[in-house]
Protein backbone atom coordinates (compact mmCIF):
# COMPACT_ATOMS: atom_id res chain seq x y z
CA UNK A 1 0.00 0.00 0.00
CA UNK A 2 1.31 3.62 -0.97
CA UNK A 3 2.53 5.57 2.35
CA UNK A 4 1.72 9.16 2.26
CA UNK A 5 4.76 11.80 1.54
CA UNK A 6 5.89 13.04 4.99
CA UNK A 7 4.63 16.60 5.95
CA UNK A 8 1.05 16.27 4.25
CA UNK A 9 -1.67 17.15 6.00
CA UNK A 10 -5.87 17.18 4.64
CA UNK A 11 -8.63 18.82 6.44
CA UNK A 12 -12.00 16.58 5.66
CA UNK A 13 -15.35 17.66 6.26
CA UNK A 14 -18.61 15.37 6.30
CA UNK A 15 -21.64 16.74 5.06
CA UNK A 16 -25.00 14.77 5.64
CA UNK A 17 -26.93 17.09 3.00
CA UNK A 18 -25.69 18.61 -0.52
CA UNK A 19 -26.64 21.91 0.48
CA UNK A 20 -24.26 21.79 3.21
CA UNK A 21 -21.63 20.73 0.56
CA UNK A 22 -22.41 23.12 -2.01
CA UNK A 23 -22.14 26.08 0.86
CA UNK A 24 -18.84 24.66 2.17
CA UNK A 25 -17.72 24.64 -1.15
CA UNK A 26 -18.57 28.27 -2.11
CA UNK A 27 -17.45 29.66 0.74
CA UNK A 28 -13.82 28.59 -0.11
CA UNK A 29 -14.65 29.78 -3.49
CA UNK A 30 -15.97 33.31 -2.53
CA UNK A 31 -12.71 33.30 -0.39
CA UNK A 32 -10.50 32.88 -3.01
CA UNK A 33 -8.94 30.30 -1.36
CA UNK A 34 -7.07 27.82 -4.20
CA UNK A 35 -8.95 24.98 -5.63
CA UNK A 36 -6.12 23.31 -7.00
CA UNK A 37 -5.98 20.69 -3.79
CA UNK A 38 -9.47 20.56 -2.97
CA UNK A 39 -11.71 17.47 -4.11
CA UNK A 40 -15.18 16.15 -3.13
CA UNK A 41 -16.25 12.70 -3.01
CA UNK A 42 -19.89 11.48 -2.76
CA UNK A 43 -21.73 8.20 -4.15
CA UNK A 44 -23.55 10.86 -6.17
CA UNK A 45 -27.08 9.54 -5.72
CA UNK A 46 -30.03 8.63 -2.81
CA UNK A 47 -31.10 5.36 -3.56
CA UNK A 48 -30.38 2.40 -6.12
CA UNK A 49 -32.78 3.12 -8.68
CA UNK A 50 -31.61 6.47 -10.76
CA UNK A 51 -29.76 5.98 -13.24
CA UNK A 52 -26.78 8.10 -13.59
CA UNK A 53 -23.64 8.61 -15.71
CA UNK A 54 -21.46 11.60 -17.38
CA UNK A 55 -20.95 12.60 -20.46
CA UNK A 56 -18.16 15.12 -21.96
CA UNK A 57 -19.76 17.45 -23.90
CA UNK A 58 -18.12 21.20 -25.68
CA UNK A 59 -14.66 20.61 -23.40
CA UNK A 60 -17.15 20.19 -20.14
CA UNK A 61 -18.28 17.22 -18.10
CA UNK A 62 -21.28 16.97 -16.76
CA UNK A 63 -23.25 14.59 -14.24
CA UNK A 64 -26.53 12.62 -14.98
CA UNK A 65 -28.28 11.92 -11.75
CA UNK A 66 -29.98 13.88 -8.83
CA UNK A 67 -27.19 15.38 -8.10
CA UNK A 68 -26.35 16.97 -11.60
CA UNK A 69 -26.19 20.08 -10.39
CA UNK A 70 -23.61 19.36 -7.60
CA UNK A 71 -21.25 17.24 -9.79
CA UNK A 72 -21.44 19.34 -13.05
CA UNK A 73 -20.77 22.31 -10.54
CA UNK A 74 -17.78 20.94 -8.94
CA UNK A 75 -16.41 19.01 -12.16
CA UNK A 76 -16.18 22.83 -13.60
CA UNK A 77 -14.76 24.52 -10.68
CA UNK A 78 -12.06 21.20 -9.58
CA UNK A 79 -9.08 19.78 -11.28
CA UNK A 80 -10.11 16.25 -11.68
CA UNK A 81 -13.84 14.52 -12.74
CA UNK A 82 -14.82 10.64 -12.35
CA UNK A 83 -17.74 9.07 -11.93
CA UNK A 84 -16.77 5.32 -11.24
CA UNK A 85 -18.28 1.65 -9.95
CA UNK A 86 -16.41 0.20 -7.39
CA UNK A 87 -16.87 -3.67 -5.87
CA UNK A 88 -18.34 -3.78 -2.83
CA UNK A 89 -19.31 0.05 -2.71
CA UNK A 90 -21.18 0.86 -6.25
CA UNK A 91 -21.04 4.21 -7.70
CA UNK A 92 -18.44 6.88 -6.68
CA UNK A 93 -18.36 10.33 -8.16
CA UNK A 94 -15.52 12.34 -7.41
CA UNK A 95 -14.25 15.70 -7.94
CA UNK A 96 -10.22 17.22 -7.93
CA UNK A 97 -7.18 15.73 -7.27
CA UNK A 98 -8.19 12.78 -5.47
CA UNK A 99 -9.33 11.50 -8.93
CA UNK A 100 -5.33 11.53 -9.56
CA UNK A 101 -5.43 8.99 -6.40
CA UNK A 102 -8.64 6.81 -7.22
CA UNK A 103 -7.37 5.88 -10.62
CA UNK A 104 -3.69 4.99 -9.49
CA UNK A 105 -4.58 3.11 -6.60
CA UNK A 106 -4.15 -0.53 -7.11
CA UNK A 107 -7.85 -2.27 -8.08
CA UNK A 108 -7.99 -4.87 -5.70
CA UNK A 109 -7.63 -4.99 -1.92
CA UNK A 110 -4.40 -5.93 -0.21
CA UNK A 111 -4.94 -9.39 2.12
CA UNK A 112 -3.89 -7.73 5.52
CA UNK A 113 -5.78 -4.46 5.02
CA UNK A 114 -8.76 -5.28 2.76
CA UNK A 115 -8.17 -1.63 1.20
CA UNK A 116 -9.94 -1.02 -2.35
CA UNK A 117 -9.04 1.78 -4.76
CA UNK A 118 -10.67 4.07 -2.46
CA UNK A 119 -9.63 3.72 1.10
CA UNK A 120 -5.97 3.31 -0.57
CA UNK A 121 -6.36 6.71 -2.35
CA UNK A 122 -7.87 7.86 1.29
CA UNK A 123 -4.96 6.70 3.08
CA UNK A 124 -2.39 8.35 0.79
CA UNK A 125 -3.34 11.37 1.85
CA UNK A 126 -2.33 10.79 5.27
CA UNK A 127 -5.27 9.94 6.70
CA UNK A 128 -4.94 7.05 9.32
CA UNK A 129 -6.50 3.51 8.60
CA UNK A 130 -9.48 3.91 11.33
CA UNK A 131 -10.57 7.01 10.07
CA UNK A 132 -10.55 5.87 6.67
CA UNK A 133 -12.65 3.07 7.32
CA UNK A 134 -14.83 5.42 8.60
CA UNK A 135 -15.14 7.82 6.46
CA UNK A 136 -15.82 5.62 3.56
CA UNK A 137 -18.58 4.02 5.73
CA UNK A 138 -19.96 7.71 5.73
CA UNK A 139 -19.62 7.78 2.07
CA UNK A 140 -21.97 4.41 1.76
CA UNK A 141 -24.35 6.64 4.06
CA UNK A 142 -24.83 9.12 1.42
CA UNK A 143 -22.57 11.18 2.65
CA UNK A 144 -20.40 13.90 0.99
CA UNK A 145 -16.93 14.22 2.22
CA UNK A 146 -15.09 17.74 1.21
CA UNK A 147 -11.01 17.48 1.15
CA UNK A 148 -8.34 19.90 1.28
CA UNK A 149 -5.32 17.98 0.94
CA UNK A 150 -1.81 20.39 1.09
CA UNK A 151 0.76 22.21 3.05
CA UNK A 152 0.43 22.78 6.69
CA UNK A 153 -0.69 26.49 6.03
CA UNK A 154 -2.92 25.94 3.53
CA UNK A 155 -4.74 23.20 5.47
CA UNK A 156 -4.83 25.50 8.22
CA UNK A 157 -6.75 27.97 6.47
CA UNK A 158 -9.38 25.64 5.07
CA UNK A 159 -10.25 24.99 8.60
CA UNK A 160 -10.46 28.25 10.02
CA UNK A 161 -12.78 28.97 6.99
CA UNK A 162 -14.61 25.75 6.94
CA UNK A 163 -15.24 25.47 10.76
CA UNK A 164 -18.55 28.09 10.62
CA UNK A 165 -20.21 25.89 8.22
CA UNK A 166 -19.10 22.14 9.17
CA UNK A 167 -20.71 19.95 11.78
CA UNK A 168 -17.77 17.51 11.78
CA UNK A 169 -14.61 18.22 10.30
CA UNK A 170 -11.34 16.79 11.54
CA UNK A 171 -7.36 17.95 10.39
CA UNK A 172 -4.84 14.82 9.79
CA UNK A 173 -1.42 14.95 9.88
CA UNK A 174 0.60 12.66 8.27
CA UNK B 1 -16.40 20.80 19.02
CA UNK B 2 -16.11 19.38 15.21
CA UNK B 3 -16.20 16.18 15.41
CA UNK B 4 -19.18 13.01 15.88
CA UNK B 5 -20.76 12.78 18.92
CA UNK B 6 -18.85 9.35 19.82
CA UNK B 7 -15.57 11.24 19.62
CA UNK B 8 -16.54 14.16 21.54
CA UNK B 9 -17.94 11.96 24.30
CA UNK B 10 -14.41 10.16 24.70
CA UNK B 11 -12.52 13.18 24.25
CA UNK B 12 -14.49 13.91 27.54
CA UNK B 13 -13.85 11.27 29.10
CA UNK B 14 -10.16 11.30 28.36
CA UNK B 15 -10.16 15.15 29.63
CA UNK B 16 -11.79 14.09 32.74
CA UNK B 17 -8.91 11.30 33.55
CA UNK B 18 -6.50 13.31 33.14
CA UNK B 19 -4.46 15.33 35.17
CA UNK B 20 -5.11 18.90 33.22
CA UNK B 21 -8.52 18.81 33.08
CA UNK B 22 -9.70 16.30 35.88
CA UNK B 23 -12.15 17.87 38.09
CA UNK B 24 -12.75 21.18 36.01
CA UNK B 25 -16.63 21.54 36.30
CA UNK B 26 -18.80 19.91 33.62
CA UNK B 27 -20.54 22.78 32.62
CA UNK B 28 -16.71 24.52 31.88
CA UNK B 29 -15.64 21.45 30.41
CA UNK B 30 -18.33 21.40 27.65
CA UNK B 31 -17.86 24.88 27.03
CA UNK B 32 -13.75 24.44 26.43
CA UNK B 33 -14.59 21.38 24.33
CA UNK B 34 -16.55 23.43 22.26
CA UNK B 35 -13.46 25.48 21.45
CA UNK B 36 -11.05 21.44 20.34
CA UNK B 37 -11.19 20.63 17.00
CA UNK B 38 -10.10 16.95 16.33
CA UNK B 39 -6.77 16.33 15.33
CA UNK B 40 -4.98 12.89 13.70
CA UNK B 41 -1.35 12.07 13.49
CA UNK B 42 -0.11 9.36 11.31
CA UNK B 43 2.29 6.92 13.10
CA UNK B 44 6.26 8.87 12.62
CA UNK B 45 4.19 11.52 12.12
CA UNK B 46 6.63 14.91 13.20
CA UNK B 47 4.95 17.71 13.44
CA UNK B 48 6.61 21.11 12.68
CA UNK B 49 7.38 22.91 16.12
CA UNK B 50 5.73 26.10 14.93
CA UNK B 51 2.57 24.03 14.93
CA UNK B 52 2.72 24.30 18.45
CA UNK B 53 2.79 28.29 18.65
CA UNK B 54 -0.69 28.68 16.90
CA UNK B 55 -2.50 25.27 18.99
CA UNK B 56 -2.03 22.97 21.95
CA UNK B 57 -3.08 19.56 21.25
CA UNK B 58 -4.06 16.77 24.41
CA UNK B 59 -3.57 13.68 23.48
CA UNK B 60 -6.76 11.52 22.80
CA UNK B 61 -5.79 7.85 21.90
CA UNK B 62 -2.00 6.79 21.26
CA UNK B 63 1.15 7.39 22.17
CA UNK B 64 3.67 10.94 20.96
CA UNK B 65 7.63 10.57 21.84
CA UNK B 66 9.15 13.99 22.58
CA UNK B 67 12.63 14.32 21.85
CA UNK B 68 15.59 16.60 21.30
CA UNK B 69 18.05 16.15 19.12
CA UNK B 70 22.01 16.92 18.33
CA UNK B 71 21.69 18.18 14.46
CA UNK B 72 25.76 17.43 14.83
CA UNK B 73 25.71 14.04 15.41
CA UNK B 74 22.30 13.03 15.02
CA UNK B 75 22.02 11.92 18.76
CA UNK B 76 18.75 12.23 20.24
CA UNK B 77 17.50 12.41 23.71
CA UNK B 78 13.82 11.17 24.98
CA UNK B 79 12.09 13.95 27.04
CA UNK B 80 8.89 12.43 27.52
CA UNK B 81 6.72 9.68 26.28
CA UNK B 82 3.23 11.09 26.38
CA UNK B 83 -0.21 9.49 26.77
CA UNK B 84 -3.80 10.11 26.71
CA UNK B 85 -4.42 13.30 28.55
CA UNK B 86 -1.08 14.88 28.16
CA UNK B 87 -0.67 17.93 26.91
CA UNK B 88 1.89 19.22 23.96
CA UNK B 89 3.56 21.66 24.04
CA UNK B 90 3.11 23.40 27.86
CA UNK B 91 6.28 25.34 27.30
CA UNK B 92 5.44 27.29 23.85
CA UNK B 93 1.46 27.75 25.32
CA UNK B 94 3.50 29.40 28.23
CA UNK B 95 6.29 30.97 26.66
CA UNK B 96 5.26 31.72 23.24
CA UNK B 97 8.62 30.98 21.79
CA UNK B 98 10.00 28.08 19.43
CA UNK B 99 10.65 25.34 21.29
CA UNK B 100 13.01 22.64 19.56
CA UNK B 101 11.67 19.50 20.25
CA UNK B 102 10.61 16.58 18.08
CA UNK B 103 7.35 15.17 18.77
CA UNK B 104 6.58 12.05 17.13
CA UNK B 105 3.40 9.43 16.86
CA UNK B 106 4.69 6.40 17.83
CA UNK B 107 1.63 5.14 16.67
CA UNK B 108 -1.51 6.68 14.69
CA UNK B 109 -3.21 8.89 17.60
CA UNK B 110 -5.97 11.06 17.84
CA UNK B 111 -5.96 14.65 19.54
CA UNK B 112 -8.19 17.34 20.54
CA UNK B 113 -6.72 20.93 19.89
CA UNK B 114 -7.33 24.22 20.41
CA UNK B 115 -5.63 27.64 19.57
CA UNK B 116 -2.97 28.76 22.13
CA UNK B 117 -4.53 32.09 22.75
CA UNK B 118 -8.09 30.15 23.30
CA UNK B 119 -6.28 27.83 26.21
CA UNK B 120 -4.22 31.27 27.73
CA UNK B 121 -7.73 32.98 28.13
CA UNK B 122 -8.91 29.52 29.88
CA UNK B 123 -5.84 30.10 32.16
CA UNK B 124 -6.55 33.43 32.90
CA UNK B 125 -10.28 33.28 33.07
CA UNK B 126 -11.02 30.16 35.11
CA UNK B 127 -9.21 29.21 38.24
CA UNK B 128 -10.57 25.96 37.83
CA UNK B 129 -8.68 24.89 35.13
CA UNK B 130 -5.63 27.10 37.01
CA UNK B 131 -5.58 25.06 40.37
CA UNK B 132 -4.89 22.06 38.33
CA UNK B 133 -2.64 23.20 35.37
CA UNK B 134 -0.06 24.59 38.24
CA UNK B 135 0.09 20.91 39.51
CA UNK B 136 0.51 19.92 36.40
CA UNK B 137 2.99 22.05 35.39
CA UNK B 138 5.22 21.15 38.49
CA UNK B 139 4.65 17.37 37.85
CA UNK B 140 5.85 18.27 34.61
CA UNK B 141 9.33 20.51 35.91
CA UNK B 142 9.61 17.39 38.64
CA UNK B 143 9.97 14.66 35.84
CA UNK B 144 12.55 17.11 33.97
CA UNK B 145 14.31 17.65 36.98
CA UNK B 146 14.52 13.61 37.52
CA UNK B 147 15.53 13.21 33.85
CA UNK B 148 18.90 15.44 34.37
CA UNK B 149 19.46 14.31 37.95
CA UNK B 150 19.31 10.40 36.33
CA UNK B 151 21.58 11.48 33.34
CA UNK B 152 24.09 13.23 35.60
CA UNK B 153 24.61 11.02 38.67
CA UNK B 154 23.55 7.48 38.39
CA UNK B 155 25.07 4.78 36.22
CA UNK B 156 22.48 3.49 32.75
CA UNK B 157 21.78 0.12 35.34
CA UNK B 158 20.01 2.28 37.81
CA UNK B 159 18.60 4.84 35.49
CA UNK B 160 16.87 1.99 33.82
CA UNK B 161 15.42 1.04 36.78
CA UNK B 162 14.59 4.31 37.91
CA UNK B 163 12.83 4.34 34.50
CA UNK B 164 10.75 1.23 34.81
CA UNK B 165 9.74 2.21 38.52
CA UNK B 166 8.35 5.59 37.09
CA UNK B 167 6.15 3.81 34.46
CA UNK B 168 4.79 1.18 37.11
CA UNK B 169 0.96 0.34 36.83
CA UNK B 170 -0.09 1.16 39.94
CA UNK B 171 -3.43 -1.00 40.80
CA UNK B 172 -6.35 0.50 43.28
CA UNK B 173 -5.14 0.77 46.40
CA UNK B 174 -7.75 -1.83 47.65
CA UNK B 175 -6.37 -4.55 45.09
CA UNK B 176 -3.51 -7.20 46.42
CA UNK B 177 -0.20 -5.59 44.83
CA UNK B 178 0.50 -9.18 43.21
CA UNK B 179 3.30 -9.17 40.62
CA UNK B 180 3.43 -9.41 37.68
CA UNK B 181 3.19 -5.36 37.35
CA UNK B 182 2.25 -3.81 34.16
CA UNK B 183 4.24 -1.05 32.65
CA UNK B 184 2.38 2.31 31.55
CA UNK B 185 3.15 3.91 28.16
CA UNK B 186 6.51 1.77 27.68
CA UNK B 187 5.53 -2.01 28.16
CA UNK B 188 5.98 -2.61 24.34
CA UNK B 189 8.97 -0.24 23.71
CA UNK B 190 11.77 -1.62 21.41
CA UNK B 191 15.14 -1.29 23.50
CA UNK B 192 16.08 1.70 20.83
CA UNK B 193 13.58 3.67 22.42
CA UNK B 194 14.58 2.79 25.92
CA UNK B 195 18.17 3.42 25.30
CA UNK B 196 17.37 7.05 23.80
CA UNK B 197 14.69 7.58 27.40
CA UNK B 198 17.78 6.94 29.13
CA UNK B 199 20.78 8.52 27.41
CA UNK B 200 22.34 5.23 26.32
CA UNK B 201 22.49 2.95 23.01
CA UNK B 202 20.61 -0.47 22.48
CA UNK B 203 23.47 -2.87 23.18
CA UNK B 204 23.86 -1.43 26.79
CA UNK B 205 19.84 -1.77 27.56
CA UNK B 206 19.42 -4.94 26.17
CA UNK B 207 22.42 -6.57 27.84
CA UNK B 208 20.88 -4.81 31.16
CA UNK B 209 17.23 -6.18 30.18
CA UNK B 210 18.45 -9.72 29.24
CA UNK B 211 20.16 -9.81 32.72
CA UNK B 212 16.52 -8.78 34.62
CA UNK B 213 14.72 -11.46 32.45
CA UNK B 214 17.35 -14.39 33.64
CA UNK B 215 17.27 -13.18 36.93
CA UNK B 216 13.32 -12.80 37.43
CA UNK B 217 13.22 -9.22 37.80
CA UNK B 218 11.44 -8.33 34.71
CA UNK B 219 9.57 -10.78 31.97
CA UNK B 220 7.96 -10.29 29.04
CA UNK B 221 4.39 -11.88 27.63
CA UNK B 222 3.12 -11.20 24.27
CA UNK B 223 5.24 -8.66 23.44
CA UNK B 224 4.61 -6.86 26.93
CA UNK B 225 7.49 -5.67 29.59
CA UNK B 226 6.14 -6.65 32.81
CA UNK B 227 7.92 -6.22 36.75
CA UNK B 228 7.86 -9.62 38.33
CA UNK B 229 10.12 -8.40 41.35
CA UNK B 230 9.55 -4.97 42.47
CA UNK B 231 11.61 -5.28 45.16
CA UNK B 232 14.97 -6.04 43.42
CA UNK B 233 14.15 -3.43 40.56
CA UNK B 234 13.60 -0.82 43.38
CA UNK B 235 17.15 -2.08 45.03
CA UNK B 236 18.57 -1.05 41.54
CA UNK B 237 17.21 1.96 41.48
CA UNK B 238 18.49 2.85 44.62
CA UNK B 239 22.33 2.16 42.66
CA UNK B 240 22.74 -1.40 44.77
CA UNK B 241 25.53 -2.75 43.31
CA UNK B 242 24.84 -6.08 45.58
CA UNK B 243 22.64 -6.70 42.65
CA UNK B 244 24.51 -6.21 39.71
CA UNK B 245 28.02 -7.41 40.65
CA UNK B 246 28.87 -8.66 37.04
CA UNK B 247 29.57 -5.49 35.87
CA UNK B 248 26.24 -3.96 34.39
CA UNK B 249 26.59 -1.19 36.87
CA UNK B 250 30.51 0.17 35.17
CA UNK B 251 28.13 0.88 31.86
CA UNK B 252 27.92 4.97 31.46
CA UNK B 253 27.37 7.09 28.75
CA UNK B 254 30.32 9.26 27.63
Amino acid sequence: MREPKAGQHACVSVYSRVEEARRAFDRLRQQDFGLERVSVLGRGSHGVYRALGMHHRGGKCRFHGIQSDLWSGLWQHLHGAALMWLPGFGPLAAAGPVTLLLLRAPGSGTFTTGFGKLEQALYEMGIPADDVRAYVHCLSDDTLLLIVHDGREQVERAYQLLHPVSQQLTVHHA
Amino acid sequence: MNGEPAFNRQCKTVLQQSRLFRRVPDELLDEMLTGFRRDTWRRNAQLDPDSFQERFYVLITGRVEVSRVNPQTGRSITLQILGPGDGIDVITLLTGDLHAIQPMALEDVTLASAPVGEVRAWIERHPEFNRHFLPYLGEQMRLMEDLATDLALYDTLTRLARLLLRHVRHGHPSSAPEPPHGLRLIHDMHDETLARMVGSVRQVVNRHLQHWRKSGVIHKHKFRTEIEDLEALRSYAEGNAQQGKTGHDKHQVS
